[in-house]
């Protein structure tokens, strides 16, 4: 597989190389590298193959090199031979012909680049200045694309990936909606079913806990996974009472099982979903990816069709591959047409709404959902801080122009053509784009394990993110891209100059047009830097907002891990409630632990449980709909581990779920919102009609449930023992180091029974910190690139007003010969300033509105419009402005007159 | 590039060019091949990598030091697309003459004493 990517990149290489040795040797070459490749791989292994392929891709590329040396020089003997030899500056006049031989052309195009190389290496600092400034912007540029490439673009790794789909009616579906939309849809395509659930592995290593895939048969075959060895499922092993089996990861396989390759037949003992142990039927080939990639086995979906489950539990995604020739729109129809068919039979299955809302989409939109917006936002803020780095450039090389004037006009009276002149100039401009990408995309492939380790969670987990082939292309694009616009600039400019142009530049006055020019610029800089630094600022301030979020519980000194309920070992809830009592008294026993407490979930975690609930006594109107709330478990002394307050009534105690009467807790928000002005202690509420009431006995404070971003919602607390839980989340505060606290955890707890799978341990901190990983990267990221706009606009501001100034030398120094004091001409020179950078700030406001409105979900209580960030950012870069032109201006105005007049 | 002076005046071969010849002499090969067979006899001292091998055949078939035959094996299927290189004539008077040259200096060597236990007397 990977060979066959390899090959491909040194098709790439081989094209580079001058044809007639390309034609003769290159198949030759490329079957050469894949046979030392190959046998490398077979005899020592990967390693050894990466370096054979490494060393081949130097040596042929010094090879490159040598083989273009070569061309050229003996084209340079060819054309010295040559009678009528012509240079740079009659190309075109002395064409007898009028018409121009490919090996000329070729000529005049090496002739140029010599011509450039010269040409550059003379003012080597402002090259390496240039080179610099743009390898930042397209630096950056790589390193976003290569996100955005991973993300958003390359295709999926499963066989025709275009045509996989998600159907998706609004939620997750149940198993019985799985079979009805699997004959229904059956026309159109085939449905796969895809469901995520924690599995127990014991009797290999420490006992583990991973997500295994509950499937249909069908899903190895829409996804077009291959075995590695065994067989896929068979239709009857969803049917209860089949024998259950289990298809391993390739990675499960190797680090649990040593690769056993008499692995198929065995019986594991992999417990979840009503199995203890399963049959081995499979392993899966090293190279699939799964749908998540914490996947580490696929299960049998084993249907429950007498059990009330198998309408209501709703928790199965529908992944599904559209025959050949059928749309995504088409497919939809088919979607909403089964469903209404479903509702007809069935009472009312769908709302009217439901079914005008149901999607059938491509599997990479599902996946990707709201990272691709965010994506593209980075991508255009990247874009404009190259646009920026662009602009400096063609600054620079105006200014730089403007010394060679001269050049330009003598070349001009000797008969170079505009065209020929503007050749010149573009290739010196591809030269230096050429130059700037290869550093910059050097330095952000030298980078990428550091920047890719700052990507959100959300984001990696279902992409291919790195630099690829794509990825070098599009840097090289723009690279070229950015080489040319910004030559051309300088080069329409100089090629306007002509001979006459001998004279003016004697006169050394600045033409209007010329200022124009220069404040255009200075405006564009601004402009552009205005938007990134304005939204740098409202992502910085959201990122801000939710670090200081009340989160309601203090997380320092917390440790936690999830412990998870194994069915075969506690088989009475009883038996589960007792373990935990004891692992809370035994944790509690170890030195510095303050307080022990076990929850169902995380705050700031994952996943959620509630639902719609009763109030004793109250009839809820149509028109408010059911109450809702969040239900969790928790054990005593959880609200104290978290240091959650507790506003009235009092906090849980051991053996409370036991008694007639269920207590319940339930958090500020929900008092508010259903008993406004009462006291909540006492009354009555119910989870479900006919289950048991619950007795509030007190109210405690708030806490974010979900993430930072998400206003608390109502929440029950119900006491452990009064519920069933899979798996529980223990949390332990220390007066010492949490981190020291949680290796200690696992002793403790397995010390009471070794069987019990522990993981997810963190410290609260941690958890917290993890639910910000997404604002700070973009504030970071957005910071980056605003204070990289700053510096390359402030740069690039001087550099116009230096310019501008310079060649003013002579007006300036008449004006102070005529009685200008020094004060008044600083305040002239910045005076012509202030025109650009008013419209620059101007033009730079319109835009970072828009950019803010564009930004609106990416940010967290601040608006989009927020004026005083607007207006920082403004003054920000008006101070910056005018900074960057005062010590040009200031230079100018001590000019000594005589000198300024006298010069040239 | 041609010297009616003689071969002594023939500038050193380049290691990679003496090496293909040397793999030569014992019958034609292919480009792997040639690579395979250069790297087993120095011990993996002389890898060549796919340009210098390439570059190399290039050079010496320009100056017809070796010379590019008919595919020799009967199952043409596998191996129809490979190059079989056989080394001229010109070619072995070349190694030749840079075996002598590289013995010449070996002797050079020798009788300053620089390689123990071989002195050019013996030889």
């Amino acid at each position: 597989m990977w060979i066959q990517n390899l090959t491909g990149t040194y098709r790439v290489l081989l094209s580079l190389f001058p044809r007639a040795f390309r034609q003769r040797f290159g198949s030759e070459m490329l079957q050469e590298t894949r046979a030392s490749v190959a046998e490398a791989l077979h005899d020592h292994g990967r390693g050894t193959a990466l370096r054979v392929w490494g060393h081949a891709i130097v040596d042929t590329l010094r090879t490159l090199a040598r083989e273009w040396l070569g061309h050229f020089s003996t084209s340079e003997a060819r054309r010295q031979a040559n009678p009528d030899n012509q240079g740079v500056f009659r190309q075109k006049s002395l064409r007898p012909d009028g018409r121009r031989s490919p090996a000329r052309f070729v000529e005049s195009i090496l002739q140029d680049l010599r011509f450039a190389v010269r040409s550059l290496l003379r003012t080597p600092v402002l090259t390496i200045v240039i080179i610099a400034t743009l390898a930042l912007g397209i630096g950056g540029n790589a390193a976003i694309f290569s996100i955005l490439n991973g993300v958003l673009l390359r295709p999926l790794p499963y066989p025709d990936p275009e045509r996989l789909a998600v159907v998706f009616p609004g939620t997750a579906v149940s198993q019985g909606e799985l079979e009805d939309f699997s004959r229904g849809l059956s026309s159109g395509m085939d449905v796969a079913a895809n469901s995520g659930r924690y599995y127990t592995l014991t009797g290999a290593g420490d006992p583990v806990e991973f997500v295994v895939n509950e499937v249909l048969p069908s899903h190895f075959d829409v996804l077009g996974a291959r075995l590695r060895m065994g067989r896929p499922f068979a239709q009857d092993e969803i049917e209860p009472g089949a024998v259950p089996v289990v298809v391993l990861s390739h990675t499960l396989w190797k680090t649990r099982f040593g690769a056993d390759p008499d692995i198929l037949g065995r019986r594991i003992e992999l417990s979840g979903r009503g199995a203890d142990s399963r049959v081995v039927i499979g392993v899966m080939s090293e190279d699939f990816r799964p749908l998540r990639p914490d996947i580490q086995a696929w299960v049998p979906a084993r249907m429950q069709r007498d059990s009330v489950e198998y309408r209501e539990s709703r928790f199965i995604d529908v992944v599904a591959r559209l025959h050949a020739g059928v749309g995504f729109e088409q497919a939809q129809d088919q979607f909403r047409a089964c469903m209404s068919r479903l509702s007809r039979e069935s009472f009312e299955l769908y709302s009217a709404k439901e079914i005008q809302t149901a999607r059938v989409m491509p599997l990479r939109e599902y996946e990707v959902g709201s990272s691709r917006f965010a994506i593209w936002s980075l991508m255009g803020a990247v874009g404009l801080v190259l646009a920026i780095s662009c602009v400096n450039v063609a600054n620079l090389l105006l200014a730089r122009g403007r010394g060679r004037e001269a050049e330009m006009a003598i070349r001009s009276a000797l008969g170079a053509g505009f065209t020929r002149i503007l050749r010149q100039m573009l290739t010196e401009g591809l030269l230096l784009g050429a130059g700037a990408g290869i550093v910059g995309t050097a330095a952000s492939f030298a980078t990428e394990s550091v920047w890719l380790s700052w990507l959100p969670f959300g984001m990696v987990m279902y992409s291919h993110v790195g630099m690829d082939l794509t990825v070098v292309l599009f840097s090289l694009g723009i690279s070229i891209l950015c080489g040319a616009l910004f030559a051309v600039l300088p080069a329409v400019k100089a090629g306007g100059v002509g001979p006459q142009g001998l004279c003016r530049t004697r006169q050394n006055t600045p033409s209007a047009s010329r200022s124009r020019w220069n404040g255009g610029l200075v405006a564009a800089e601004i402009a552009l830097s205005l938007v990134v630094v304005a939204s740098a600022g409202l992502l910085v301030q959201s990122a801000w907002n939710l670090r200081h979020v009340q989160t309601g519980f203090d997380p320092q000194g917390v440790a936690t891990l999830r412990i998870s309920y194994l069915e075969s070992r506690f088989p009475q809830p009883q038996g589960f409630f007792q373990y935990l009592k004891q692992v809370r008294e035994r944790v509690a026993a170890l030195p510095g632990v303050e307080s022990v407490g076990l929850i169902q979930r995380l705050p700031l975690g994952r996943g959620n449980t509630g639902g719609t609930f009763t109030i004793d006594g109250h009839v809820p109107s149509p028109q408010e709909g059911l109450p809702s709330a969040n239900c969790r478990t928790v054990s005593p002394g959880y609200f104290e581990s978290l240091r959650v307050p507790l506003l009235s009534g009092r906090d849980f105690l051991d053996g409370d779920g036991a008694g007639e009467e269920t207590p319940a807790l339930v958090n500020r928000a929900f008092a508010q919102r259903y008993w406004p002005g009462e006291d909540p202690v006492g009354r009555r509420i119910t989870n479900d009609e006919g289950a048991p009431w619950l007795r509030v006995i007190g109210v405690v404070g708030n806490v974010r449930q979900h993430a930072l971003r998400l206003p608390t919602r109502p929440e029950i607390y119900a006491p452990v023992d009064a519920g069933r839980a899979r798996s529980m989340y223990l949390l332990a505060r220390t007066s010492e180091d949490a981190r020291r606290l949680l290796e200690e955890l696992p002793q403790a707890i397995w010390s009471i029974d070794s069987h019990v799978p522990l993981s997810e341990e963190r410290t609260m901190e941690e958890v917290w910190r993890d639910s910000l990983s997404s604002a700070h990267f973009f504030a970071a990221l957005f910071g980056g690139f605003g204070g990289l706009a700053l510096v390359l606009g402030a740069i690039g501001v001087y550099g116009v007003v230096n310019f501008g100034m310079s060649i003013r030398r002579r007006e300036i120094g008449i004006r102070k010969a005529l009685g200008g004091t020094s004060s008044s001409l600083l305040a002239w020179a910045l005076k012509k300033h202030l025109a650009c950078v008013a419209a620059g700030v101007t033009m730079g406001t319109l835009g970072a509105l828009a950019a803010g409105s564009l930004l609106t979900s990416l940010l967290y209580e601040v608006k989009a419009r927020d004026p005083f960030i607007l207006m920082g950012a403004a003054a920000l870069l008006i101070l910056i402005a005018f900074a960057a032109a005062f010590i040009p201006a200031r230079r100018a105005a001590l000019l000594d007159p005589r000198s300024a007049i006298l010069e040239q | 590039m041609t010297n009616d002076a003689g071969e002594t005046a023939q500038p050193p071969l380049p290691t990679a060019e003496f090496q293909i010849l040397l793999s030569l002499l014992d019958g034609a090969g292919h480009g792997h091949g040639i690579k395979k067979d250069v790297a087993a006899r120095t011990r993996g001292q002389v890898v060549m990598g796919p340009g210098t091998l390439y570059s190399a055949i290039k050079r010496m078939l320009e100056r017809g030091m070796i010379a590019e035959i008919a595919g020799q094996s009967g199952n043409a299927s596998a191996d129809e697309r490979r190059r079989y290189y056989a080394i001229t004539d010109h070619g072995r008077d070349l190694a030749q003459a840079e075996a002598l040259r590289m013995k010449k200096l070996v002797e050079e060597a020798a009788a300053k004493r620089l390689i123990p236990g071989f002195s050019p007397s013996e030889k």
